[in-house]
């Protein structure tokens, strides 16, 4: 499915974090594995020959820590969560849109999709 | 090895790579044979004896010495010792071989007369007022025994003259018994090298290199008895001397002349007895003893100091021998209850938890190649952290490899932190877990390998609206269909 809102963009040469939060439909089951897919978005003009090759690493994770913006705190966030790292984006792929999708398997036999994009962009503001 | 023969002089100083791995050999001078008088043929000098140390420490600058130098007829060699300014006050010392005199053949240096003694230098060969032939000299000591003794004659009016005896280990010089050919000279320390006694055409020298004795003149002749011969155990031509051979005597065919006693060898040999001559008054002189000698034997030193050109030196020294396999470690264990910082730790016991690190700092400008290979075995229990920096100031270039191998059901933690600066190019390549990352070009990267709980930005969460898109999986029931 997929999630209207994108990610914040990422820059040439950044790694980062990417999180899909499965919480409000996994119920009472969990996530026994992910995976994550990484493709230019149709019609780009930016180019990226292996753009799955972006995904460093995914896993499932059941707790997750992000600093508040208002007073710089770390919360904890627990749920059902997909983690991907991604990043390495090539130069030739800025300007570029990427979709980025997560496929989390539960332990009552679902399989949950879910699926945004971001873009990459040249480093600086 | 290094090996130094001193045969003259006052004093040695130690050479720059000196050790306290060494061995230092003596021996005495040897004694002269006896000049024939009016009362008797000459009789033998006695050879040097020999001493030695091992492993003497504390030895540095110059020190004094004294070699004994070989007598001359009827005198005592000299005595020869090494680091005093007397035989007592020495480290090592061998006494010299005793003069002969009037019917009686010089002794040998005692061992126990030294310092350090180890073996006795040979009798000198006696001759008796009766017979016409000298003694042969006594063989010096040497580091595989004592001297042989010379021959004499056996108080029989015609019986020729004795030979001389073998160096260190060698054998005794022959002493005639009713013959009047000259005795053999003992053989060296090796079983040969006698020199034959005279039987009517000269007596011969030691075979050169075995210390042999040089054999006795004949009676009613006046050839001389033959020289001793040098050993070889130290090494060469060096090494224990043979016995002069005792001269020959009574030569009714010549006027005047008697032979002379043959010379002791170098070293520490004694000279051989001359003979008597029939009715002339030339009487056959003592042959010379053979000088001492001083022999040192150290393993050099080898050290060394490696210093890098900058503020971190990093020094590196040992001290090792050259011939010897010198390793270096970086080892030793961690006792227990102990965080160390550790720098080449070679055993870590697994029930602790131990923090190793590693750090080198290069100055700009400056090129360090650094190079660890090893191997570290982490065992069971033990919660390893590892942590290694890499400063790189401008105009560096820096190649960082780091390789590890997890085995089994190991968590390993890795974790990469660069901070770009300016006209910096990173390479950056990690080998995990049978994936491949590659990365060109300009780079700011900061990479986490996933902890328990990880930390994450607002802005790259996403979360589901709820509306869930069932994909049925094998087996599945669907949650509102109940089938």
């Amino acid at each position: 499915m997929r999630i209207t809102t994108p990610f914040a963009p990422i820059e040439i040469g950044e790694a980062d974090y990417f999180i899909f939060d499965f919480t409000p439909d996994v119920g009472a089951a969990t996530i026994v594995s992910t995976s994550w897919n990484c493709v230019l978005s149709p019609y780009e003009t930016a180019i990226d020959p292996t753009p799955q090759s972006r995904v460093f690493s995914v896993s499932p994770q059941t707790a997750i820590q992000m600093r508040s913006p208002m007073d710089g705190s770390l919360q904890t966030r627990t749920g059902a969560f997909s983690v991907g790292l991604i990043g390495g984006m090539p130069a030739s792929a800025a300007g570029g849109n990427y979709i980025l999708e997560a496929t989390v398997n539960l332990s009552d036999g679902r399989v949950l999709k879910l699926n945004s994009t971001v873009q990459c962009k040249l480093p600086g503001p | 090895m290094t090996q130094i023969y001193i045969i003259s002089g006052t004093s040695w100083t130690a050479p720059s790579d000196w050790s306290n791995v060494n061995t230092i050999e003596t021996i005495g001078g040897g004694g002269g044979g006896q000049t024939a008088n009016v009362n008797v043929s000459g009789s033998g000098g006695g050879g040097g004896g020999y001493s030695k140390t091992s492993d003497l420490a504390g030895l540095s600058g110059t020190v004094t010495i004294q070699v004994g130098s070989g007598g001359a007829a009827g005198a005592t060699g000299g005595d020869t010792w090494f680091n005093g300014a007397t035989l007592g006050g020495s480290s090592v010392a061998a006494k010299g071989g005793q003069g002969a005199v009037d019917g009686s053949g010089g002794g040998g240096g005692a061992a126990g007369s030294g310092v350090n003694g180890v073996h006795s230098g040979g009798a000198g060969g006696i001759s008796s007022s009766n017979p016409y032939t000298g003694g042969g000299g006594g063989g010096a000591a040497g580091p595989n025994g004592n001297g042989g003794a010379g021959g004499g004659p056996n108080n029989v009016t015609t019986d020729g003259a004795g030979g001389g005896g073998g160096n260190g280990g060698g054998s005794d010089g022959v002493s005639p018994n009713n013959t009047i050919f000259g005795g053999n000279g003992g053989n060296g320390n090796g079983g040969t090298g006698g020199g034959a006694g005279d039987t009517g055409s000269g007596a011969s020298d030691g075979t050169a290199g075995t210390g042999g004795g040089g054999g006795g003149g004949k009676y009613s002749a006046s050839y001389s008895g033959g020289n001793g011969a040098a050993g070889s155990e130290f090494g060469g031509s060096h090494g224990s001397g043979g016995g002069g051979g005792g001269g020959g005597g009574r030569d009714f065919g010549a006027t005047t002349t008697a032979g002379n006693g043959g010379v002791g060898a170098d070293y520490g040999g004694g000279g051989g007895g001359g003979g008597f001559p029939e009715n002339g008054t030339v009487w056959g002189v003592g042959g010379t003893g053979g000088n001492g000698v001083i022999v040192i034997t150290y393993t050099p030193a080898i050290s060394a100091t490696i210093v890098a050109e900058s503020r971190n030196a990093m020094e590196h020294q040992t001290v090792g021998r050259r011939d010897a396999f010198d390793a270096v470690e970086f080892g030793r264990s961690v006792p227990s209850a102990v965080r160390i910082p550790t720098e080449g730790c070679r055993e870590i016991p697994g029930d602790r938890e131990i923090l190793v690190e590693a750090s080198c700092a290069a100055l700009r400008s400056s090129r360090v190649p650094l190079q660890w290979a090893g191997s570290v075995a982490f065992h069971t229990d033990a919660l390893m952290q590892f942590e290694a920096a890499a400063a790189l100031h401008r105009d560096m270039l820096g190649f960082v490899e780091f390789a590890s191998v997890t085995l089994g059901n190991a968590q390993f933690g890795l974790e990469l932190l660069n901070v770009r600066g300016s006209e910096v190019l990173l390479a950056a390549e990690a080998l995990t877990n049978g994936a491949r990352i590659l990365a060109d070009g300009p780079l700011c990267l900061e990479w986490i390998a996933p902890p328990s709980l990880l930390i994450v930005a607002p802005e790259r969460l996403l979360r589901s609206p709820g509306r869930v898109r069932l994909l049925a999986a094998p087996g599945s029931i669907h949650p509102l269909r109940g089938h």
